[in-house]
């Protein structure tokens, strides 16, 4: 369904002009060539810190910036280089959630104007057939009828994460790329949106790239889990395999990390020492190899690849 | 036994290499025995006055905690517990804020009694706070050495130089790296662990008998996180201070706590230890909120969300303020509140059918 390779994105730091001269370039690689591929109905759940590019990574695909370098195929087609009148068509089957419902809404907009906008842009629909598809969608969604003219305001924040999800709904999208969609809410609210979004999947047959930072809401949405740290995926296999036999260290750090009420647990453990690395201006090895509890010589000089060290589970270590 | 505070916190920087024998405080140490708790609230109830009209933020909260005790309070935004967490020092702006009633005691004192003066000398000295965002609550224009040396000049007398001293001894009681050169950065030079890790040592600088940490952890990145409360657990253990952790995610406070307070709607719903909290939860709405944490072995079947939305705290429905939500809502649920009572040996709910 989709398939990503090598995809690249630098950013490009260097300050003023004076800068530019003395101190050298500084380059972010925000995202630096990674692969995967998710298949049709199926969810990939990328996960990782603060500045590992998981948020870059869903705009790359959705081209909302241009890669540096890489292809994204979508249904057998490279889309990273489509002219613009062709992308415009295929934005239909790519949409977006995303993380904050109160920046990502138009205040000024009413639901009907916020949800109907990609059915009249995609499908040309105004006047009743619009009204009632836009019923349709936030019936789906779990609102009711007499929401459709209200702002945005009005509503709380898991509404307006629906509503969010209506609008993404409203083109028919075969793929849905949802950036952090519930982290800003609570528990109770947050598990009513998970519960909607799994359904909808279920129902639409929808392909979902879910981005997390929480490990526990991944493990219960994904299919397949990719983890990144510093711009490059560290490891990427099935969620049982990522949950049950975790290979490297950084993905066994964030399992160790991750606060969870199941079986109670004594000790506080933190196996990652020091500060998230970011990719600026990188090491020439392993990105992980300064807090890396395994790290050997060669993890300073040599970059790890993302191999198949199991059936389908691929990791990016030397020691593994 | 009387324990005097001046010893135990010779006791505390003799371990650390350092002797604060010169300290000594005559206020203190009287009134603290071991059987009387180190805080108790009473009854606490907290209004504020909007154009809206009233916000019931915190209704009949009660809760002690004795000496070098972790006590947790959980709750979803808006539950009351940041503003519970203010009012013991005092901190709720009033107006629009009202401590309508109730008792904070502390070392058997009223602190809703003391005058502002009175209250300085006790916030950062006997109890202190961590805030959540870490950049907002630092001071940028001072640097850090600045900010944590102040405690040791405002609250202790010492001189710059003495303050200088203690400020980097804690700057690496905290496990911060070259403590003389940090001193002198400012906050926005350091990353948000290491604010954190500032902020904590701000708390921790005059030894304070309680600390206040409010989602101390919530802005930052896992590993990072993992990092601050296995610190926090570890400083607590040593200077045998009290600890009051406030946060939305239960696993966090599971990780930290022995104690813990579950809020909803600005009332206390259930007081248990971590163990039967997690296993043998009384009150609903805990058993709800741990339902609805997702997990991985649960992919295969939905999550149960709790259905509807947190009440209006402006006009809060009659009697359980839960019942609106709640599976096992009978009639007597509609028209009256529960009380916080013991329900399960020690552990308290205020729920008519409590358990399982």
């Amino acid at each position: 369904m989709l398939e990503v390779k090598n995809l690249t994105k630098y950013f490009d730091i260097t300050g003023g002009l004076l800068s530019r001269f003395s101190a050298g370039a500084k380059v972010l690689k925000a995202v630096d060539h990674i692969s995967f591929a998710v298949p049709e109905g199926k969810t990939l759940g990328l996960v990782g810190e603060s500045g590992c590019g998981k948020s870059t990574t869903a705009r790359l695909i959705t081209r909302l910036i241009p890669a540096t370098e890489g292809e994204v195929s979508f249904e057998g087609r490279e889309i990273l280089h489509l002219p613009k009148q062709e992308m415009r068509e295929l934005r239909r089957h790519i949409q977006m959630i995303f993380q904050d419902p109160y920046a990502s809404l138009n205040p000024r907009m009413r639901v009907i104007e916020i949800v109907g906008r990609p059915l009249a842009l995609f499908h040309g629909m105004s006047g009743q057939k619009k009204l009632a598809r836009v019923t349709e969608l936030l019936e789906l969604v779990g609102l009711s009828a007499d929401h459709v003219y209200r702002y945005p305001h009005e509503f709380s924040g898991g509404q307006r994460q629906r509503i969010g999800i209506a609008r993404a709904l409203a083109s028919n999208p075969k793929l849905i790329i949802a950036d952090e969609p519930v982290s800003s809410l609570d528990v109770s609210v947050q598990a009513q949106v998970l519960n909607l979004l799994k359904r909808l999947q279920r129902e639409l047959k929808l392909t979902l790239i879910f981005i997390s930072h929480d490990l526990n809401v991944v493990g219960y949405l994904a299919d397949i889990v990719a983890v990144m740290y510093a711009g490059k995926i560290m490891e990427i296999a099935s969620v049982e395999e990522i949950f049950n036999a975790p290979l490297n260290p950084y993905t066994k750090a964030l399992l160790a990390s991750n606060p969870t009420v199941g079986p109670i647990m004594e000790n506080i453990q933190s196996p990652l020492k020091g500060e998230v690395t970011l990719p600026l201006n990188p090491p020439l090895g392993c990105r992980l190899e300064s807090r890396c509890p395994i790290r050997v010589d060669k993890c300073k000089t040599i970059e790890p690849l993302l191999e198949e060290k199991r059936a389908l589970h691929r990791v990016a270590c030397h020691e593994v | 036994m009387i324990v005097r505070r001046s010893e135990a916190e010779c006791i505390v920087f003799v371990t650390e290499g350092l002797l604060l024998a010169n300290e000594s405080r005559a206020n203190c140490g009287i009134g603290d025995q071991m059987s009387a708790p180190l805080l108790e609230v009473k009854n606490l109830t907290i209004h504020f006055h909007l154009k809206r009209g009233i916000l019931n933020a915190v209704q009949d909260v009660s809760f002690s905690i004795q000496e070098s005790e972790t006590f947790g309070i959980v709750g979803e935004t808006g539950c009351g517990k940041t503003v519970t967490s203010l009012s013991i020092l005092r901190l709720i702006p009033c107006p629009p804020g009202e401590i309508v009633s109730g008792q904070i005691l502390f070392e058997g004192e009223n602190l809703l009694e003391k005058s502002q003066r009175e209250l300085e000398k006790i916030r950062g000295r006997k109890i202190s706070m961590v805030f959540q965002e870490p950049m907002t609550s630092l001071n940028p224009s001072l640097t850090v050495g600045e900010q944590i040396g102040e405690c040791y000049r405002i609250h202790m007398g010492h001189s710059k130089k003495v303050a200088r001293e203690f400020t980097e001894h804690t700057l690496n009681l905290v496990h911060l790296p070259s403590p003389k050169t940090l001193a002198n950065r400012y906050p926005h030079e350091l990353s948000g662990g290491m604010r954190q890790r500032v902020m904590i040592a701000m708390g921790l600088a005059c030894q304070p008998k309680l600390l206040i940490a409010d989602e101390p952890t919530t802005a930052l990145d896992v590993t990072i996180q993992a990092q601050i409360l296995e610190l926090l657990k570890e400083l607590q253990a040593k200077m045998k201070m009290a600890l009051i952790f406030i946060s939305h995610n239960l696993g966090v406070v599971a990780r930290l706590c022995d104690k813990i307070g579950v809020m909803y709607a600005g009332s206390l719903v259930e007081l248990s230890d971590k163990k039967s909290l997690l296993t043998n939860p009384l009150h609903p709405y805990t058993r709800a909120l741990l339902n609805a944490i997702p997990r991985p072995e649960m992919r295969h079947e939905a999550l149960n969300a709790i259905p509807g939305a947190v009440c209006n705290l402006f006009e809060p429905p009659p009697g359980c303020k839960f019942h609106p939500r709640c599976s096992r809502t009978k009639e007597i649920c509609k028209t009256e509140m529960p009380g916080l009572e013991p329900k399960s040996g020690r552990n308290l709910a205020a729920c008519y059918f409590p358990g399982a």
